[in-house]
């Protein structure tokens, strides 16, 4: 064999079985091709009767930005749903059916997921090349430059990636038909609102213009913040679909546990170095409030999680002082609220050391409410998660597994942000003004941290309620604990 | 190789679609699977491929956990499904490829194996064609070459004769003789008792998910209770020979049929002879006593209620 013909074998091993099979599969369908075709006609007729509609455009000086706008809109529409559609469907139908049988090959799930995705991108990638030519084309219509054109086609491609992923993800959960139809009409909804969301940024962007701020920090600051957190996004959906398919007998928390704790760590990091540079605490607020909200979701997993190890994670518990760390990182419900609570708490101490290390970042008044809501949602994520816990072992054993769990926590959740509010609105007939009139009322409703003169109020119970729920539930967490011993040989 | 299937339960609701089976086989042995339908024959065999889990109970497969392990597992069996591959895109070089790569077949040897497996099930003519337009049997042989992609010591295959002609049926049973000479365990379930009795040396019967008999064929041919057909022809007329049946214990039935007598016996191998003795006893000139063979399908239906839960 030359070696070049090496190279190319070597090459072709290197490939995920998956991306070959799914842009063969584009390549030879006609499904691909037919949805790319039409969207390069419907461009081509955009763009023909924006022209044509606007004959005054020679003389304006804003119609490249319009038509550009026009264009974005078209692509992203038809990314934000065939491309996420097409992705999740396919993964969907190889799960449900044995028709592809993907799943009794020695395939590892990360390449699974990592196959669609990177087919899914590439595809993208080829919609996107095949609308450049539009795109870059109403850079002579004016008002506009071609660095905008790029940055923000980045930008698109950045939201599409994180779209598809949300749309594996839910093609990965092992639920049931009714409930993955639920789960795709919620990610349609954010995929609508990412649409409106890019539409607006890039028209704001292209207002405020890009180009000339390429070179400074007020472009690569909030530019780098939001490339930081679509890669978060994208890193934990990933994780979170790997764990999905992988066997219930492997240690599936332990990926996502790790992923979540370095990036948690590095967006410390970087939020501390903005927030220095800057002198202003929002980037500490926002990464805080975040970071939360995702501790705050694990809980809800953690109480869904296997209860009793199965002998292939209790082998690879270690003897030594590791241990303790391998508590919190393994799969199993109590480890699971065990990392959850301590990254919680690992959070808000994080915010109150950062703030009292510098007096200008202690000033802001937002640094105060970052410590209310990093608080205020860990307790109360505790408090639904355990009492759905209670409720689960106790009222619902019969009927439940552990595995749905999070859902018994869900309608907790519904109803005690739904239901004290109509009584509290019914109440009040008549003199209800504003949410501070029925405060008292909302004290089971996570949401409602930001009224000023219920804080303490709602600290306080959603504290005592963590705890009696937790203590409640303490022969579970003590159970566990104990069970967490290395294999014995 | 051995094959353990361990106090296997697999409960969909309240539903009992395995209900505390278990069973073993090893290398070399083709075991048929054979139950009614719903009798839990396709749970327990998506169970040993690694595609369903069981609500309790495991499988080993050369004492590797399809639960556990089912990593390590996976390399160990070629699972046929019941299902056909039907992809509208792809051709069966394609899809052979495809799976290939999935098994980590690497390099030069991924073309050299995936030649041998088409020219084995005799798909070499037909690799460019597109999946979706081939037969029936020609699909099964696809299924058939991509579960041996990766040279599995354990075969299981669900319903593989199913819904084909009977020139692929005997393809398909020259194909599974020749792979059992290889050494391969190979567990197959199948409707057509006859062929897989031709085929097996093993039987595994269930019904409504709980296992009613299991073990090799000639022991269960053996088990004592069994309703035996037993052929006579003596030197006298069948009518005398009939009357002194039908006054014996375990006799059910005895009739002439042409210048011999068939009667069925309720008993084991002692009690059929036990008969032969009374009849000489009785001074019967007997020339010829045979025992007709019970075969899967008389197996099956004496065991079987025909119940679906």
């Amino acid at each position: 064999m030359t070696s070049q013909g090496g190279v190319r074998s070597r090459l072709d091993d290197w490939l995920n079985p998956i991306v070959v099979k799914e842009l063969r599969q584009a390549v030879q369908g006609k499904f691909v091709a037919a949805a790319l075709l039409l969207l390069l006609i419907i461009q081509l007729a955009a763009l023909g009767i924006y022209i044509v509609s606007n004959g005054d455009f020679v003389g304006r000086y804003d119609a490249g930005r319009y038509a550009f706008m026009f264009l974005l809109a078209i692509l992203m529409a038809i990314c934000l749903i065939f491309v996420p559609a097409y992705t999740a469907i396919r993964l969907a139908f190889e799960r449900d059916t044995n028709v592809d049988l993907l799943f009794v090959t020695t395939i590892k799930p990360s390449a699974i997921v990592w196959g669609k995705l990177f087919a899914a991108l590439t595809i993208t990638v080829l919609i996107f090349s095949a609308c450049m030519p539009f795109m870059v084309f109403t850079y002579w219509l004016r008002g506009i430059d071609l660095p905008s054109i790029f940055v923000l086609m980045m930008a698109s491609f950045l939201v599409v990636a994180v779209a598809v992923q949300l749309a594996t993800f839910v093609a990965c959960l092992p639920a049931g038909r009714v409930l993955k139809i639920l789960l795709s009409l919620l990610a349609l909804i954010l995929f609508l609102q990412a649409f409106i969301a890019t539409l607006s940024w890039s028209y704001y962007s292209l207002t405020t213009g890009i180009g000339s701020r390429l070179g400074s920090w007020t472009f690569w600051g909030p530019a780098s913040a939001v490339i930081l957190i679509a890669v978060a996004v994208l890193g934990l959906l990933f994780s979170l679909s790997v764990a999905m398919i992988k066997p219930v007998s492997a240690n599936r928390a332990l990926p996502v546990r790790l992923f979540v704790t370095g990036i948690w760590l590095v967006s410390a990091i970087a939020s501390a170095v903005i927030a220095y540079v800057q002198r202003d605490n929002t980037a500490l607020s926002v990464w805080s409030v975040l970071s939360v909200l995702v501790f705050a979701g694990a809980f809800f997993v953690a109480v869904s999680e296997r209860e009793q190890l199965g002998p292939r994670v209790v082998r690879t518990i270690p003897w030594s002082g590791l241990r303790l760390p391998a508590f919190f990182l393994f799969s199993g419900g109590a480890s699971g609220v065990a990392w959850a609570a301590l990254m919680s708490l690992l959070t808000y101490l994080a915010v109150s050391f950062l703030a009292a290390s510098s007096t200008t970042l202690k000033a802001g008044g937002s640094i105060k409410q970052s410590q209310v809501w990093v608080g205020g949602l860990a307790m109360y994520g505790l408090a639904y998660s355990m009492s759905a816990l209670l409720a689960r072992r106790y009222l619902l054993a019969r009927w439940m597994g552990p595995k749905y769990t999070w859902l018994i926590a869900l309608v907790l959740l519904a109803a005690g942000c739904v239901i004290p509010f109509l009584i509290g609105y019914l109440v009040t007939f008549g003199s209800f003004n504003r949410a501070e009139d029925i405060g008292g009322w909302l004290v089971t409703n996570p949401f409602t941290l930001g009224i000023g003169s219920y804080q303490t109020t709602y600290l306080v119970f959603a504290g005592g309620w963590a705890l009696l729920a937790s203590l409640l539930n303490a022969d579970w967490l003590i159970e566990q604990i104990k069970a967490f011993r290395p294999h014995e040989t | 190789m051995k094959i353990e299937v361990v106090h296997l339960k697999k409960h969909f609701g309240k539903t009992r679609a395995v209900d505390d089976i278990s069973f073993t086989f090893a290398a070399g042995n083709v075991v048929g699977f054979v139950g009614p339908n719903g009798a839990g024959k396709t749970t327990t065999m998506r169970i040993l491929a690694t595609l369903e889990e069981p609500t309790e109970g495991d499988a080993l497969i050369d004492g590797i956990s399809v639960v556990e392990e089912p990593e390590r597992a996976r390399g160990l069996v070629g699972y046929v499904p019941d299902a056909l591959p039907t992809h509208r895109d792809m051709s069966v070089h394609d899809y052979l490829d495809f799976f290939a790569r999935a098994y980590a077949i690497k390099g030069a040897r991924r073309p050299q194996v995936i030649e041998g497996i088409e020219e084995f099930t005799n798909l070499a003519g037909i690799r460019g064609k597109m999946l979706y337009a081939l037969s029936k049997g020609m699909k099964q042989r696809v299924s058939l070459a991509r579960a041996l992609l990766h040279d599995p010591p354990v075969l299981i295959m669900d319903e593989p004769a199913a819904g084909l002609d009977p020139r692929a049926r005997v393809e398909l049973r020259e194909l599974l003789r020749v792979l059992a000479g290889q050494g391969k365990a190979i567990l197959i379930s199948s409707h057509i008792l006859t062929e897989l009795a031709e085929i097996c040396n093993g039987a595994v019967i269930i019904e409504q998910g709980k296992l009613l008999m299991a073990g090799a064929i000639s022991d269960l041919l053996s088990t004592d209770g069994l309703r035996r057909t037993v052929m006579i022809r003596s030197l006298e007329r069948p009518e005398d020979l009939v009357r002194d049946l039908l006054e014996m214990p375990h006799v059910e039935s005895a009739s002439p049929a042409g210048g011999e007598v068939v009667l069925e016996v309720n008993g084991s191998d002692e009690v059929c002879s036990e008969i032969l003795i009374a009849l000489v006893q009785r001074g019967h000139k007997i020339v010829e006593f045979k025992q007709l063979r019970a075969g899967l399908e008389d197996i099956f239906m004496n065991l079987t209620k025909g119940d679906v839960q």
